[in-house]
């Protein structure tokens, strides 16, 4: 009979796998690289691959808000002033705190913020910037932002999972703007129902939402 | 270590863009004394790109790479008027106010106007002409006049601690307000309380005390 010699694997000897090395790397992270070419040597040919990128989606998003009444000039504009902060913010962007996306989301949102408000009649000329109140927001941390790129792949991803009534939901909140009370008007349903709707989406999203209850 | 926090639905409300700025300004100086909220509003903004990235892209005009360029070309370096190295004109003890605060103060001065013996309030100038935005200073073992809300009132706590009904607040707490809620705030005995207010209303006094020292009765918006 053959003899096998037995070799215990021992605990010590596995090594550890870590989540980062194992999966291929992330599609996410190019926008990350591209922003930085742009924001280090103001790479022309990076900043076009992201504006092939994030244009049409900044437009859609501005689409969201302003659906009937915005003609294309409006919507063009609105995508060229967030792309013109794109490449004269790319200098202050970091990998670690964001991801492409979430960056260039904030600078979406904020300059959304600013045409309601000058729009607003409750607003004067003085009224503080958007990016005075939301800046910085992406400054958050010290966390574990490595997995940031990950992080924002794994959530865009599985909000295709959500069941439509909450998707539908978040979409109005984030892309069309809506306070809670406003979804809850044009939805027909008690504010009580948009609210929990919103935080069932972000708890079901990741376990990351969860934060310890508050009074 | 804050440990009252805007609800979670506020937190996407700023997040998403939708708060109201005045209040946002009260999020925002919550977020700077509170890590865990920070969290929570990275996570939430995480969403938003994701959101985003999920939408049908919608196609550009053919020209809008060049025009955009051409904007970009013509201008001329103007991203280095940011810095204000102003001299602030109200700080708390700890130099430690948040920076939308700082620069609120900066642009227009911190004017006291005394209510009564314990209670100073100061007017911040935010544009937002449909909300109150204020710093209240209640000396050190004093009370605020005993007042419920009309509409919603947010306090962030800047230095110092106060107490009422229902608990104790320290820097960084974040407390909420809304339309039947009657509270008379006390400040701790230790130290002046500084808070930042935002309110939606004018608050009505409940005692006949407040009656004629009600600093809330207009809205001094500006």
């Amino acid at each position: 009979m053959e003899d096998i010699k037995f070799n215990p694997v021992k605990a010590s000897n596995i090594r550890p796998i870590r989540p980062m090395q194992q999966t291929p790397d992330n599609p996410n992270a190019i926008w990350s690289d591209y922003l930085i070419k742009v924001g280090s040597n103001q790479d022309r040919s990076a900043f076009k691959a992201i504006f092939d990128h994030f244009g049409p989606l900044i437009k859609s998003f501005f689409m969201a808000k302003f659906p009937s009444k915005s003609s294309v000039e409006i919507l063009e504009e609105l995508v060229q002033e967030v792309m013109i902060k794109v490449w004269q913010k790319a200098h202050s962007y970091d990998p670690n705190k964001a991801a492409a996306s979430t960056w260039i989301f904030t600078l979406a949102r904020n300059t959304r913020i600013d045409m309601l408000r000058r729009q607003s009649k409750y607003a004067n000329t003085v009224s503080l910037e958007a990016d005075t109140i939301w800046e910085g927001s992406t400054d958050f941390g010290p966390f574990s932002f490595l997995q940031n790129n990950r992080e924002a792949h794994d959530v865009k991803e599985s909000i295709k999972t959500l069941p439509n009534e909450q998707a539908l939901v978040i979409h109005k909140v984030y892309m069309e703007s809506k306070s809670h009370n406003e979804v809850a008007e044009e939805l027909d349903l008690p504010l009580g129902t948009v609210k929990s709707r919103v935080r069932l989406a972000q708890a079901k999203l990741q376990a990351m939402f969860q934060r310890p209850s508050v009074l | 270590m804050t440990h009252h926090h805007p609800d979670q639905n506020i937190l996407t409300e700023f997040v998403a863009g939708s708060l109201n700025p005045a209040m946002a300004i009260a999020v925002r100086s919550h977020l700077h004394f509170c890590m865990e909220c920070q969290q929570a509003a990275h996570n939430l903004e995480n969403l938003g790109g994701s959101l985003l990235e999920n939408l049908k892209p919608e196609p550009l005009a053919n020209d809008s790479f060049a025009s955009l360029m051409k904007a970009i070309d013509s201008q001329t370096c103007t991203d280095s008027h940011n810095s204000v190295p102003n001299v602030p004109s109200f700080q708390t003890k700890d130099r430690n106010l948040p920076k939308v605060l700082n620069k609120i103060i900066n642009q227009s001065p911190v004017n006291w106007r005394k209510i009564n013996r314990t209670l100073q309030t100061a007017t911040l100038h935010t544009g937002h002409l449909d909300h109150e935005v204020s710093l209240q200073k209640i000396k050190a073992g004093g009370k605020a006049p005993e007042h419920d809300h009309k509409g919603t009132e947010i306090t962030v706590v800047l230095e110092g601690s106060f107490s009422d009904e229902n608990g104790i607040y320290h820097k960084g707490d974040f407390l909420l307000k809304n339309p039947g809620d009657i509270h008379q705030p006390v400040a701790s005995r230790n130290q002046d309380c500084i808070c930042l207010t935002v309110q939606d209303a004018p608050v009505k006094l409940t005692s006949w005390m407040g009656y004629f020292i009600n600093p809330f009765l207009k809205l001094h918006t500006a």
